[in-house]
């Protein structure tokens, strides 16, 4: 099926998923520093680079400048995509462990 | 004031491609310039320091992730016959390189054992920990030489019998280029270290260092001090030392090449399925190799040629065969050439 595959969303994914969803649009390190070490500054950047490259979050460079004129921050968002992935995920965690459900 | 990441910035828009870079690696270096930034505003130059410190090895974490994942992905695009076929080379090569490197290894040890047991002068440690330790200072130099014979060996019997498409051939030179690299790395700096502190723990004293003791660096600087302490009209046993040292110096560069060399000579080579046929050839070549190193060293030790020709001697010679064998595939496969032959 050319065009078409699977939907996967690991638990990094999920969590960056999870943090965007609840707090707004946010920078790499500001989400590592959210995660409370969940997240790690080697990997992050990988992770939001292949959640964007599969449309589950978007990303726009800062308008502000950044302090000591240095590079423009990148800050993410989700996509209706991710949000109703994270739904999704929500829900089929609610129908297997039913005691842990919203 | 240059921000930190300016020169990493640079050589990654040489290697990654734009849509990585503005993914991957310009976010980071965004977090990590505005990160340095606050720390030297609020007036922590250590603090500032150590985020350098940490956002360079986050860097390299990443730069590492990035390329594995385009060499992924480079492997991933490949036909399934030239995956596998990418495959096993990558399987049969460590495989050799793990057997040949126990062989270079293993050959002094036997040599030494052998002549302890004739000569009591000659001592043998009696600490296992001291005798696993020797054996692992043996390793760099085997390795050395272990890995331009496994990748000829690798190549000559998994791809040797093949017609190969651009990206596996692309793939396979992308791989010599790495056992190069290593080569080079090991051969300039870790064989010489290894090969120092073996001689002063077995002596059990620190040694002066001999020649094939002093790594690339070392050796840079000798050569340039005996170039400017010997005039021009120097005593022909003193320009002696000048291009031996200068036949070691090269021979830095030049032996790492060899791997490269190697499979692009085995790559112009017309092709055959017999892969005893191929082995054996790989064999010889890697002999031809050695006999050249030595016939380049005896030149220069004659004075026929310098110090940087002999050490590059195999590789001229090599490359040459490559381009002659590759220059006559391509003229036999052309259609006009097809034509002109007659029957």
């Amino acid at each position: 099926m050319a065009g078409r595959r699977a939907l996967s969303l690991s638990d990094k994914e999920h969590l960056i998923l999870q943090l965007l969803s609840s707090g707004g649009e946010m920078y790499g390190l500001e989400l590592v520093g959210a995660s409370r070490k969940r997240l790690k500054r080697g990997t992050v950047y990988v992770t939001l680079g292949r959640m964007e490259e599969k449309g589950y979050i978007s990303s726009r460079l800062a308008d502000e400048a950044t302090p000591g004129g240095g590079l423009p921050l990148r800050l993410y968002q989700p996509t209706g995509l991710g949000r109703r992935l994270l739904v999704l995920a929500a829900e089929l965690s609610g129908q297997l462990v039913p005691e842990f459900g919203s | 004031m240059m921000r930190p990441g300016h020169h990493i910035r640079r050589w990654a828009s040489r290697v990654f491609s734009p849509q990585t870079m503005a993914r991957v690696i310009e976010p980071m270096l965004a977090d990590l310039q505005l990160e340095y930034s606050c720390a030297q505003a609020a007036g922590k130059p250590w603090r500032a320091r150590w985020i350098q410190f940490v956002g360079y090895a986050t860097c390299m974490r990443v730069v590492v992730l990035c390329g594995t994942q385009s060499a992924c992905s480079v492997v991933r695009e490949m036909s399934g016959d030239d995956s596998r076929a990418l495959r096993r080379m990558v399987g049969f090569t460590t495989l050799f390189a793990v057997l040949v490197t126990g062989f270079f290894a293993g050959h002094p040890i036997l040599r030494f054992a052998l002549a302890q047991s004739r000569d009591v002068s000659v001592t043998w440690s009696d600490n296992p920990v001291e005798r696993i330790w020797l054996l692992a200072l043996l390793l760099p130099q085997a390795i050395t030489l272990a890995i331009p014979v496994a990748l000829v060996l690798g190549v000559s019997v998994t791809i040797g019998s093949r017609q190969l498409s651009r990206r596996l051939a692309a793939a396979v030179l992308a791989f010599a280029l790495l056992g190069s690299m290593v080569t080079f790395g090991v051969m300039g700096w870790g064989a010489p270290l290894a090969n120092h502190h073996f001689r002063t723990t077995l002596s059990g004293y620190v040694q002066h260092k001999g020649t094939a003791e002093l790594t690339l660096g070392e050796i840079r600087s000798l050569r340039s001090r005996i170039s400017e302490s010997l005039p021009q009209s120097s005593a022909p046993a003193l320009s002696t030392i000048v291009a031996r040292t200068d036949l070691r110096y090269h021979r830095g560069y030049a032996f790492p090449a060899a791997s490269i060399v190697l499979v692009l000579f085995l790559l112009a080579r017309p092709r055959n399925t017999n892969r005893v046929l191929l082995a054996s050839q790989g064999a010889i070549a890697c002999g031809i190799y050695y006999g050249l190193m030595v016939a380049g060293e005896a030149g220069m030790r004659s004075g026929w040629i310098n110090g940087a020709v002999g050490a590059w001697l195999p590789n001229i010679v090599f490359m040459t065969a490559a381009t002659a064998l590759a220059l006559r595939r391509f003229r036999s496969a052309t259609p006009a050439a097809a034509i002109a032959r007659p029957n």
